[in-house]
């Protein structure tokens, strides 16, 4: 028996589907606190998360055999996860809308103070608060480029749209991040 | 997140696997997938193109566009003209192609309307080309689709052929097919090129066809192109 834990995600999955499936425990402990976290993200809430969480492995389990082990699993699984979470937020009506006057505000000017914010240490709780405000369609991308980091190209994969569509979402995303924080930076000039 | 709420996670997944015996899908279900997927795709792109041919076909051999020489009036044959059947077969084969290949996997890296607006043009000029290179006619004498040929392509409501006498208010011309034909007129007749005929002067009459005789409500001069050879004889005779 191979050391578990050494295996490529790949690896591993073609060990579970061929040989043990128990070890489908070591992939969920792999992924089930990134995926919730992005879970979370997606769908603002944490039961809601942790349950589109639960679903999403027991599909991928069962339709394990269908992943092709060439491919990136995690790209895979991060995309069942979205699916998912989208799915949710469909049947519950849940998604946000952007106030028409915070799309006004969106500007081409660059905000150095705001990147150079995103690049701190500071960022994560930064976009945490600023991220739920923004549409979905910027969220998902936003989110697995900073939390995540993940590249274009795996974003590309997991949302299933062309690299320009994401490089265009990515940047616009962005644009309203600043401005959610610049208008919440307004309403509360004090920080905390 | 706590080492107690990660096990609960991969407990919860683990328990419910089990006590729903949760399987997984076996290895042929996703080759299967696959397989009619790719069926379905070539299945829907050569009925397409098919179809555009037999398009190109009738609208080469049934020329509707002429009838818009007739003005307003001339409007309802065109319409009639028309393969619309063929049409919307196509267009419905087309839009199922083009869902078949949003699911593969190439397509979502790439633009997909360019993908689409390109697969359109090929199916277009697939079709045409089909036409242009005499496939209908080889097609034509093949056993499963000569029936389709004899009883889908004839034309409808309409007549051409070579003037052969030329009276008051009527002219009898013969067809390609060599059947002679009446046709006759009234006030409400339209002469889209003049209503002086002559003989050995090609015409096209559109009209209601009755007992060999057609109640012509429309003539033109025309420069229609030859039958094809295979091309079966029109259903009412004329």
């Amino acid at each position: 028996m191979p050391k578990i834990k050494e295996l490529r995600d790949e690896e591993l999955v073609e060990y579970v589907r061929s040989k043990d499936q128990e070890q489908y425990r070591e992939v969920v402990a792999r992924y089930q606190e990134k995926l919730l976290r992005y879970a979370e993200r997606i769908v603002n809430d944490r039961d809601a998360a942790q349950d589109t969480v639960q679903q999403a492995f027991i599909k991928a389990f069962a339709n394990l055999k269908g992943f092709d082990v060439s491919r990136k699993f995690s790209s895979w699984i991060y995309r069942i996860v979205h699916n998912e979470a989208i799915n949710l937020l469909k049947r519950g009506s849940k998604e946000v809308t952007v106030n028409p006057e915070l799309w006004q505000m969106v500007s081409d000017d660059s905000d150095e103070g705001f990147e150079k914010a995103l690049e701190d240490k500071e960022r994560d709780k930064l976009l945490n608060d600023c991220l739920k405000e923004i549409p979905v369609i910027y969220r998902a991308p936003v989110s697995l480029f900073f939390f995540d980091s993940k590249s274009y190209e795996e974003i590309s994969d997991i949302l299933r749209m062309p690299m320009g569509t994401v490089g265009t979402r990515m940047k616009r995303g962005k644009k309203l991040l600043k401005q959610v924080y610049l208008a919440k930076a307004r309403q509360n000039p004090f920080g905390g | 997140m706590s080492e107690n709420n990660q096990q609960d996670i991969t407990k919860k997944v683990m328990d419910e696997i089990q006590e729903k015996g949760v399987v997984m899908r076996p290895r042929w279900y996703f080759i299967g997938g696959s397989i009619l997927l790719v069926v379905g795709l070539t299945f829907s792109f050569v009925i397409a193109v098919f179809l555009v041919n037999i398009i190109s076909l009738r609208l080469r051999i049934d020329v509707p566009f002429e009838f818009l020489r007739f003005g307003r009036s001339g409007l309802g044959p065109f319409l009639l003209m028309l393969p619309w059947p063929f049409l919307l077969v196509a267009v419905i084969a087309i839009l199922t192609g083009l869902y078949l290949l949003k699911k593969y996997d190439f397509s979502y890296k790439h633009n997909f309307l360019i993908i689409a607006v390109i697969t359109i043009i090929s199916v277009f000029f697939s079709g045409v080309i089909l036409d242009w290179i005499g496939t209908n006619q080889l097609l034509a004498d093949f056993r499963p689709v000569r029936g389709f040929y004899r009883e889908v392509l004839p034309g409808r409501d309409w007549v051409a052929g070579e003037v052969l006498e030329v009276d008051d208010n009527q002219i009898r011309i013969e067809t390609l097919q060599g059947e002679t034909v009446t046709i006759l007129w009234d006030t409400a007749i339209i002469f889209p090129t003049g209503h002086v005929f002559k003989l050995g002067q090609h015409v096209r009459a559109f009209g209601e066809p009755k007992d060999g005789v057609l109640q012509a409500k429309g003539i033109t001069t025309s420069s229609f192109l030859k039958r094809p050879t295979f091309y079966p004889r029109p259903h009412r005779p004329f």
